[in-house]
């Protein structure tokens, strides 16, 4: 591995003079597309500018400064250079498009393909999609890039109940309908590898996030399924319902069975309303494990979790030479209970953040959270603190 | 407070230069600059100004710490610094949750020492552990324990195997809840002499030692043998000598973790030998020493406020006896590698000695020379703080059975059978003070 990383590091150089060409050469907001499939999501990210014929490219860095405190120790004060992602996109004919996301996490401690997946549209309401897809569980996952996230720090939930950012590989069908004039219903649903035993052997207690599957090879040869509907009576109000279902256990092994089949189902709902002004969104999700006899009461077999954030925006030119200029004021409640059985083991955090954004797509956030945290025996451990991060698209 | 000030007036410097740093390249930048120089000031002191206030309200913003003596998992005092690096290092292995990749079981009882001793404390009724054994009423069948995998019940397993069971043929069951770590290093500073003084004073309470086998590696220099056997201090029968072999036996029998002193997984009562495939041992001989260590360095919480009524309380417990056993003080000697354990007072109230509790409290299970009814006095220290530690309930006596304080007096028998007719035959505020003091310790 360490071999390689010189080579990394020259490519990296590389894609970096290529982009501040790009994005010297570009000196506006970025027009979008009116009414993407997702918002924010694949197909529809700013500073994708083609290179060559047909292909596009961007991405986006993201890096904070952050001080944390639990229980009156100092645990933290630190740079974290997070993540730095890379976005390809290509047309390859009239039908048929290709997007990928590359995403270096702590500089190049985990590289890992977020999306790479080939669509062709069929018909005006149903488009195949196959690859590693970004899976449409809960709406953050969809559209979790930094510079779209308001907050330094991605909801709990959305990290610990829905593993974000998740993708597996797998196939399936996307669409838009258009019930009336004003409303659509938008879906996706895909069969995909799943999870895997991760969720149990490799983290303390039941942990989801530890069990995303593998994209090379299904661990038990049962595909699961992910899907989600999203209805938008007005344009600027969405509803989403999601779920995810399937098992996640190596039950047999050349043939042999070897254990019981275990089923895991995270369900999720989110909301989106949107004015000029402010934002309203959340998500609420939960999550039904199966696990065996032995291990119960001891490990979680219901988790859920929900946040919900406003933000407002404000300051609009307030800087004469910086036009496109705009602040944010942000707050977010969220809570989480990793054992639905236990009266302990959950915890709660609020988070209130301001945001400088030059241009809509690189923003400098400042946000103090503070959390509360019950232990297994309800005892309850509080910590708190500041980050100041900076984040944008390229 | 100063040190972190002193980041937030770096951090708006830094702040500053990054504006200026963004903006440069921009060449027309620097007039616009200065006409937004009164913006781009009342910004930064919007700034400066929130983050100060939020440090004015520093602790109740940003977590306070518990006061000193106030939670179970402090440091003693004057400790060096390579003894707090040991001390840090150990706290993060005691606090660790072992996942089945990192060599949790094949079978095990909890994932964490911190599991089953809360915040340093006691264990949840929950997290009891429960060992068994065949006996003739005074002789172990060792065979059989053999042949089950040990005396400890691994009830919990890891995917794709089963737990163990409970053989039908056991005689005896014994449930335990864990008891709080803190104090181990002044209990294991305390000489045998001082310990052994205690044994049989001729007032009907018999104060028994416990002479037990240790495991080689555990046995520090210059310490005591009696015919091969050593002093027992730890658990709740007295049955470990050493706080080095309480650790790595924790770490096998609780959590399934083998080190170099049980190189081998356990055994399963009804399957016989097994392995989760990780490599042995799975946690190295300076990670139990690390937390040896840790144990040791926990310092005894603070009493709690004295009022007259916790004053006569205390002078009730000796009256009435309870001081017999639960010896208010004792007196460390000279502890090898850690000075701040010696010479130290120590109000522990026990004498780390073995009595006959009556039938009520007994589970007929032998442990070395403690038999079916016999108890190490349990340290009362720390009393007031149990329920603080189990999420505002204390479950007391060795398997947690209540959470009264008074019925767990009234639980006593044999040896402190007329103790507790006293205590029964105080009145009702006298009574009230005995649980005071109890409660103020
Ligand atoms: C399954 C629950 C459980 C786990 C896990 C556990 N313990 Fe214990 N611990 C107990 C019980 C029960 C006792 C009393 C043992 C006895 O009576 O022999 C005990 C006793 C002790 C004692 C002696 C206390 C005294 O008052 O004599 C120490 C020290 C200790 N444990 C440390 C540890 C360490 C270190 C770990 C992790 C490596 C650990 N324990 C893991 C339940 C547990
Ligand atoms: C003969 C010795 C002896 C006498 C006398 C005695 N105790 Fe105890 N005490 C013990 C032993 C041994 C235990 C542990 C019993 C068990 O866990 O099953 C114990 C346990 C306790 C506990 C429970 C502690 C815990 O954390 O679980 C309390 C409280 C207590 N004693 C208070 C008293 C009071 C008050 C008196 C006087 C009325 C008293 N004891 C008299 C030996 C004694």
């Amino acid at each position: 591995m360490k071999r390689f990383t010189p080579i990394l590091h020259h490519s990296i150089i590389i894609f970096l003079v290529i982009f501040s060409n790009i994005v010297f050469a570009q000196n506006d907001d970025s027009i979008k597309t009116s009414n993407p499939f997702v918002k924010g999501g694949a197909y529809d990210k700013p500073f994708v500018t083609n290179v060559f014929s047909k292909t596009a490219i961007g991405g986006y860095v993201e890096t904070v400064f952050k001080i944390e405190r639990a229980d009156g120790i100092t645990e933290e004060i630190t740079f974290e250079a997070r993540r730095f992602n890379l976005f390809a996109h290509s047309i390859i004919s009239q039908r048929t498009r290709f997007f990928t996301e590359i995403e270096f996490e702590h500089g190049t401690e985990e590289i890992n393909i977020e999306f790479a997946a080939l669509d062709f549209d069929i018909t005006s309401f149903a488009t195949f999609r196959g690859g590693i897809i970004l899976s449409p569980l809960g709406k953050f996952n969809l559209t979790h890039d930094a510079p779209l996230n308001e907050l330094t720090d991605r909801p709990i939930v959305s990290t610990e109940i829905i593993p974000t950012a998740l993708s597996e590989a797998g196939m399936g069908f996307y669409g838009s309908l258009f019930p009336s004039a004003n409303s659509r219903l938008t879906y996706e649903l895909y069969a995909v590898n799943g999870f895997n035993d991760g969720i149990i052997t490799n983290g303390s207690g039941t942990q989801i996030r530890e069990g995303r599957g593998d994209v090379g090879e299904d661990n038990n040869q049962l595909p699961s399924f992910v899907g989600r509907m999203g209805y938008s009576p007005l344009e600027n109000v969405e509803l989403g319902l999601s779920a995810h279902s399937g098992i996640y256990n190596t039950f047999n092994v050349d043939g042999l069975e070897i254990d019981d089949k275990r089923n895991l189902t995270i369900a999720a709902f989110d909301w989106e309303y949107n004015t000029e002004e402010f934002d309203f969104i959340g998500e609420y999700a939960r999550s039904t494990i199966e696990i065996q006899k032995s291990l119960q009461g001891l490990f979680a077999e219901r988790q859920q979790g929900m946040y919900a954030q406003c933000n407002y925006r404000f300051g609009k030119k307030y800087f004469s030479f910086l036009p496109l200029s705009y602040f944010t004021a942000v707050a977010r409640y969220e809570f989480v209970d990793f054992d639905t059985e236990l009266k302990g083991d959950a915890l709660q955090n609020i988070t209130f953040g301001i945001n400088f954004r030059p241009t809509s797509d690189t923003v400098f956030k400042l946000d103090y959270h503070y959390q509360w945290n019950w232990n297994r025996v309800d005892v309850v451990g509080n910590a708190a603190g500041i980050n100041f991060g900076v984040a944008s698209y390229f | 407070m100063q040190q972190s000030e002193l980041y937030f007036t770096n951090s708006s410097i830094i702040l500053i230069r990054f504006f200026l740093f963004f903006f440069n390249p921009l060449q027309r930048v620097h007039i616009l600059v200065l006409n937004n120089y009164m913006k781009l000031h009342n910004l930064i002191f919007i700034f400066h100004f929130s983050l100060l206030t939020l440090f004015i309200g520093c602790d109740t913003l940003f977590t306070s710490k518990p006061e000193t003596g106030e939670t179970f998992d402090q440091t003693l005092e004057g400790l060096t610094r390579t003894q707090k690096l040991a001390f840090a290092r150990g706290d993060e292995a005691f606090e660790k949750t072992f996942s089945v990749i990192e060599g949790l079981g094949p079978i095990f009882v909890q994932p964490s020492c911190e599991g089953c001793h809360n915040g340093d404390g006691k264990g949840h009724p929950r997290t009891n552990l429960k060992r068994f054994q065949k006996n003739d009423g005074s002789q172990v069948d060792t065979n059989f324990t053999i042949q089950y995998g040990g005396a400890q019940l691994q009830q919990r397993s890891i995917p794709g195997i089963p737990p163990e069971e409970i053989p039908s043929q056991r005689s005896a069951i014994s449930t335990r809840s864990g008891p709080p770590v803190f104090g181990m290093g002044l209990i294991e500073a305390i000489d045998d002499a001082t310990i052994l003084a205690n044994v049989d004073s001729g007032d009907g309470i018999s104060g028994k030692a416990n002479f037990v086998p240790a495991h080689e590696m555990a046995i520090p220099p210059n310490v005591n043998s009696y015919n091969g056997k050593y002093l027992g201090r730890f658990g709740r029968k007295s049955g470990t000598p050493f706080l080095l072999q309480q650790v790595a036996t924790a770490y096998l029998q609780d959590m399934g973790i083998t080190s170099e002193f049980f190189p081998q997984e356990l055994q399963h009562a009804q399957l016989g030998t097994m392995s989760e495939n990780i490599p042995e041992p799975e946690v190295s001989f300076s990670t139990l020493n690390d937390v040896a260590n840790y144990l040791r360095m926990l310092a005894p919480p603070k009493r709690g406020k004295i009022t007259s009524q916790i004053k006569l309380g205390d002078s009730l417990f000796t009256a009435i006896g309870c001081a017999n056993c639960h010896i208010p003080k004792m007196q460390t000697g000279i502890h090898p590698t850690i000075a701040a354990l010696s010479n130290k007072q120590v109000h522990l109230y026990s004498d780390l000695l073995l009595h006959d509790m009556g039938d009520e409290l007994a589970d007929n299970f032998i442990e070395g020379e403690a038999n079916g009814k016999e108890w190490r006095t349990t340290p009362l220290w720390g009393l007031r703080l149990y329920a603080e530690n189990l999420g505002g309930t204390a479950y007391y006596l060795h398997d947690g059975r209540t959470n009264d304080l008074k019925t767990a007096i009234l639980f006593h028998g044999g040896e402190a059978m007329s103790a507790r007719n006293l205590f029964n035959a105080l009145s009702n505020a006298d009574k009230e003070a005995v649980l005071a003091f109890l409660r103020s310790l």
